[in-house]
């Protein structure tokens, strides 16, 4: 019920090893069951098979979890949210998420 | 008679009020009411009162050619204790006056119909009104297509300073002015500040960032979704938390707008599109049923451009901010007359925070010298004294109240606050308020 998952970024993985997070990013390609997204850096995606991630160079919003280890990302779900999304926007969001932690 | 001469005067019924465009509400009028009562061009009267009416009303109404339509509580109860009752008239019929405009418009459910009694009957509210309320057979009264043409503005601001509810009728003491404002407002927020809202006096109402929230909107996904009957009940997860959402079929297609296209098949209140996992916005109060909280809604819209999550949520932040540490520095300066402004604004404030305001505080050197965490009333307060450059003797505090519009007993508690934190101090006597920098 009150599971949360905090918007990061691609330098905030790291303190949130195994957890579960939110990250948007553009993506940058994909192959077989692992995409790689720009969210403030280069993160790697381990896909879902019900994945949409599907577009190459659209942004996408990805729920799962961290790997510790190499810092990757196990899917759960992923929202296609298309081309035309400003990822100046979704930086201020993340940075947004862990300066005011009243509210998120 | 005495009352004969006053009748030349328009002299309102005891609790007298509008509810709504076209819509009052009042004990039961006496003699000296009817000019009133005339001028307001009463199309149908819905008699709630246990007692008669007076027989001067009876005919006034017959003469004027007015429906009254009588609907006394006694119809289901017979135990009343006398004075009670009596005070309490003027409520039940307003209560009455709500429900019958809801239930007939379906503009209000029943659940805000009874939160709204319950507000106004303050703690006189009673289970059996409620009772009353909900067994109220709307069909028993017609409403006329354009309801009540006598709607007289100038008449009303007049009177009751364009309030609506007179002070009166909700005892006055707490919070009486941000009550019925605040009802008609629009927060953004997150779901994590929904669940953590705080309800101080009842469940009706809820206290976000130390104000009270009317309506909410908020933006998340579709984490489960039910068509039921009555309504369509969706849990909703925005990554701060989740909540569940009730939709309830009512006036499709009005408000709606721009998703309702297609009816959705005529037996889901569901829009095309509001799927698991997508994003929708939605926009209703919050609803508390044994200590969970809900919302309730009639618009739940799917995100079609995603940019508005993240304006969402900024926008969230922007407005929590506002609450907590009080507008940004570039607002403040202009109530503040500017005054300090250009002096003391720094480079290196970082990020949001510049925006805000609070760096600037913080850093003691700001466009004012509010500290964080000062309530938007004593802010006002603040910068009102600040303008007033001819007064070196202070201000008094009913004087405070009048000029800045705030209630006496709120104006007393941010003056304290004020003093209290050594930005304002006491002159010739302690009503007598001016801010240090004089």
């Amino acid at each position: 019920m009150e599971e949360r998952t905090p918007r990061v970024n691609a330098s905030l993985l790291g303190n949130f090893a195994n957890q579960t997070v939110r990250i948007a990013g553009k993506v940058i390609q994909i192959r077989g069951n692992t995409a790689t997204i720009d969210a403030s850096g280069t993160v790697s995606v381990i896909l879902d098979a019900d994945t949409n991630v599907k577009t190459v160079d659209n942004v996408v919003e990805i729920i799962g979890k961290v790997n510790a280890a190499d810092h990757s990302i196990k899917e759960f779900v992923s929202t296609d949210f298309g081309p035309n999304v400003d990822m100046v926007a979704v930086e201020a969001v993340v940075q947004a998420t862990h300066t005011y932690k009243d509210i998120f | 008679m005495a009352s004969q001469q006053a009748t030349s005067k328009l002299v309102p019924p005891l609790s007298f009020a509008c509810v709504e465009e076209g819509l009052f509400r009042s004990a039961g009028p006496r003699a000296l009411n009817l000019p009133f009562v005339t001028d307001l061009n009463l199309d149908t009267i819905i008699w709630m009162a246990e007692e008669d009416p007076i027989p001067e009303f009876l005919s006034f109404v017959e003469e004027k050619g007015i429906k009254l339509l009588r609907f006394g509580i006694a119809e289901i109860t017979t135990a009343w204790e006398p004075d009670v009752e009596r005070s309490s008239g003027g409520i039940k019929r307003e209560d009455t006056g709500i429900m019958y405009h809801g239930q007939t418009q379906n503009r209000w459910s029943i659940a805000s119909t009874l939160a709204e009694y319950k507000r106004l009957a303050n703690n006189r509210s009673r289970v059996i009104n409620e009772f009353h309320i909900e067994t109220f057979n709307k069909s028993s009264v017609e409403l006329p297509e354009r309801y009540g043409g006598g709607y007289d503005g100038g008449y009303q601001t007049g009177t009751y300073g364009g309030g609506g509810y007179p002070t009166g009728s909700q005892g006055g003491s707490q919070a009486s002015p941000g009550k019925s404002a605040a009802r008609n407002t629009l927060r953004p927020v997150t779901i994590k500040q929904i669940i953590d809202a705080q309800s101080p006096h009842d469940d009706s109402t809820f206290i976000i960032d130390g104000s009270e929230v009317g309506n909410v909107t908020f933006i998340a996904q579709i984490r489960s979704v039910a068509d039921l009957e009555t309504n369509t009940t969706y849990k909703f997860e925005d990554g701060t938390g989740s909540i569940e959402v009730k939709q309830f079929k009512n006036n499709r297609g009005s408000g709606g707008g721009d998703m309702d296209d297609e009816e959705g098949g005529g037996t889901s209140t569901r829009d095309e599109g509001l799927e698991l996992n997508a994003y929708a916005r939605v926009t209703g109060n919050i609803k508390q049923f044994n200590n969970k909280k809900n919302i309730g809604t009639q618009h739940v819209t799917l995100v079609t451009d995603f940019n508005e999550i993240q304006c969402h949520f900024l926008e969230a932040t922007a407005v929590h901010l506002y609450f907590t540490r009080g507008p940004p520095e570039s607002m403040q300066a202009k109530h503040t007359g500017g005054g300090a402004a250009g002096i003391y604004q720094q480079g290196g404030m970082a990020g949001g925070d510049t925006d805000m305001g609070g760096a600037g505080n913080t850093a003691g050197a700001g466009a004012s010298i509010l500290p964080p965490g000062i309530s938007p009333a004593a802010r006002k307060i603040y910068a009102h004294l600040k303008n007033r450059k001819d007064s070196s003797e202070g201000m008094h505090i009913s004087v405070i109240a009048t000029n800045t519009g705030l209630p006496v007993a709120e104006t007393y508690k941010a003056v304290d606050e004020l003093l209290s934190n050594g930005v304002c101090f006491t002159t010739m006597d302690d009503e007598h308020i001016a801010c240090m920098d004089f």
